[in-house]
């Protein structure tokens, strides 16, 4: 059960001018980090990332190991990365070379930058959700889709599905480990045999958790109804939202970090391939 | 042949009508008769077997009513049909005289008349006690400083004081059970139904939930609690015995469970002391038949 302790989607309580912040600020500086984070192309701004992330989980008052472990159970994207990127870039000196697997210096350069790029990336987005509340974050994202919903868009919906999802994340991941051990316990392995053999034994874990999905759906959905919820209209807003010092602190750190990964990108010569 | 007849007595209850009528003051509202009025209601789910045949059920203001049956004898559809969930597919159901299929009635029935869950997970809607507490509320359309006012309290009178910020997730079964009342009460219910609160809980956090309805009655809520645990239901004003989409039963505590032949033909379990009682009149030992633990004691050691 303590498994998912903290995993990649859970609130973290604490008082930080992190958790304090507006969270339509929080969700619009996390959006300019994560496009941002693609002009970091070489060590320098990934240095420059690495740098600009600690202030951010330092500023949280969340203890490093906590923000690590949320974003364990993703590791297995920088796994695929570092493979990606070091059989299929060809650049420097070549090693090893089969058909359209190469295996080069260049391969290892972009494979150490890629994986720290995604992995700041990871820990980025886990320190919004981290230190916002699910229903600060469907405020949040309510509130920045609203103007949306003249034209008909679902904004409302969409954010309440957001923070319905965010809930349950938790509550399934411990039923998909007892369904693990269930089915284990049956003498079923996870953990051996070739891909397309591990592949086949997510059917039995996959489709009992599909089915308690759906059970959970349809309680939720009556719970929800039989506490008077029809939608936005009518419904009172208890968190209002307001823009403050933290959130304009914010805006100028993100800022600064935004201008010098543009410095440091221009200064390479442009082609991402051949740093001068 | 049983069946007729049984249509028969329930058209002239229909005929009849609802003779008693007396007029309630509450929150600026006021409704006429009891909170609950089953008239002859047949609800089925796939319209072949039916889940409730019949069944006429008045739930007076201010009663702990018990609802006991066994698995698949239509309890729990009982509770979705004061609810508004579902609605019947013949008879009537009024709920603080509003009927549930007037659809323009049924917000103002899930706000009169809370329902509480089996599966603790599945009631709670946020991360944060706070915000679920809120969420009833906040679907009414209340004043932020109201809304703040009542979750306050409600957690105060469910002993869950100071649990604010605490994550849902990361409470007990007992405790979630426990925020989902106060998430009904915020609501202001003058009636709240459990349906089988305690059936996931272990024993002390079902002890605690029924500790709090008991409370709540004493309040003036009128409580339904609808369980499989005879010896919860040991404690209500009034026990409905539920067998097969019909009511099997119907009386005080003392009177249901002395029967303790029908409700072995019921397939129910008797609570403790009946059994006990039972099984010592089969030995030869001389007790009165009594559904209460402590004279049941005495009459032992005297």
């Amino acid at each position: 059960m303590k498994l998912g302790a903290t995993i990649f989607g859970r609130y973290y309580a604490a008082d930080s001018p992190v958790h304090r912040m507006d969270p339509r600020a929080k969700l619009i500086v996390a959006l300019i980090y994560m496009v941002s984070a693609v002009l970091a192309v070489d060590m320098v701004g990934v240095a420059i990332l690495a740098v600009f992330t600690l202030i951010a989980i330092r500023a949280s008052h969340i203890p490093l190991r906590e923000v690590y472990n949320s974003i364990k159970p993703l590791l297995f994207i920088l796994i695929f990365t570092i493979i990606l990127n070091v059989f299929t870039v060809n650049e420097g000196t070549v090693y090893w070379h089969w058909g359209t697997f190469t295996i080069s210096s260049g391969g290892f350069r972009h494979a150490v930058i890629f994986t720290l790029r995604v992995g700041l990336m990871l820990f980025g987005a886990s320190l919004l959700t981290l230190t916002t509340t699910t229903l600060e974050l469907t405020d949040g994202i309510e509130s920045l889709l609203a103007p949306l919903s003249r034209i008909g868009f679902p904004s409302h919906e969409i954010a309440m599905m957001t923070s319905i999802a965010l809930r349950f994340l938790p509550t399934f991941l411990d039923e998909g480990i007892k369904i693990k051990r269930a089915q284990e316990s049956r003498g079923a392995t996870f953990d051996e045999g070739s891909i397309i053999q591990r592949t086949k034994m997510l059917v039995p874990l996959l489709s009992p958790l599909f089915a308690s999905a759906f059970r959970h759906a349809d309680e939720l959905s009556m719970a929800m109804e039989s506490r008077c919820y029809h939608g936005s209209e009518g419904r009172t807003k208890t968190h209002a939202l307001k823009m403050g010092r933290n959130d304009y602190i914010a805006f100028a750190i993100i800022s600064v970090m935004v201008i010098l990964l543009i410095i440091v990108r221009l200064q390479i010569t442009g082609d991402v391939g051949h740093p001068a | 042949m049983s069946n007729t007849k049984a249509r028969m007595s329930c058209e002239t209850k229909a005929t009849e009508g609802s003779a008693v009528a007396f007029v309630h003051e509450d929150n600026g509202a006021s409704y006429e008769g009891d909170p609950v009025i089953f008239n002859c209601v047949t609800y089925s789910y796939d319209n072949k077997t039916n889940a409730l045949e019949d069944i006429s059920l008045t739930v007076e203001r201010g009663q702990y009513v018990a609802i006991v049956g066994g698995n698949g004898s239509g309890k729990s559809t009982l509770g979705k049909l004061v609810n508004a969930l579902y609605l019947p597919d013949s008879g009537t159901v009024t709920v603080m005289g509003l009927t549930t299929s007037n659809e323009d009635s049924v917000f103002e029935i899930r706000r009169r008349a809370g329902l509480v869950f089996q599966n603790p997970d599945d009631q709670m809607i946020t991360s944060l006690v706070i915000d679920d507490v809120s969420f009833g509320p906040e679907n009414l359309g209340l004043p932020v400083e109201t809304i703040k006012e009542r979750a306050a309290q409600s957690l105060h009178e469910v002993g869950m004081d100071g649990f604010e910020r605490r994550e849902t997730y990361n409470l007990s079964g007992g405790q979630k059970q426990r925020v989902a009342i106060a998430g009904i009460l915020a609501m202001n219910p003058d009636l709240i139904v459990l349906d089988e609160p305690g059936a996931m809980l272990d024993p002390r956090g079902r002890r605690g939930i029924i500790r709090v309805s008991h409370e709540l009655n004493k309040a003036g809520v009128t409580v339904v609690l609808i369980t499989h645990f005879m010896d919860e239901a040991l404690l209500a004003d009034r026990v409905v015995v539920v067998d097969h989409g019909k009511i099997a039963m119907d009386g005080t505590p003392a009177e249901v469970f002395v029967q303790h032949e029908r409700l072995k033909e019921l397939q129910l379990d008797e609570p403790f002391a009946v059994r006990l009682t039972a099984a010592l009149r089969e030995r030869g030992v001389y007790v009165p038949y009594t559904i209460n633990e402590n004279k049941l004691m005495e009459a032992l050691c005297l």
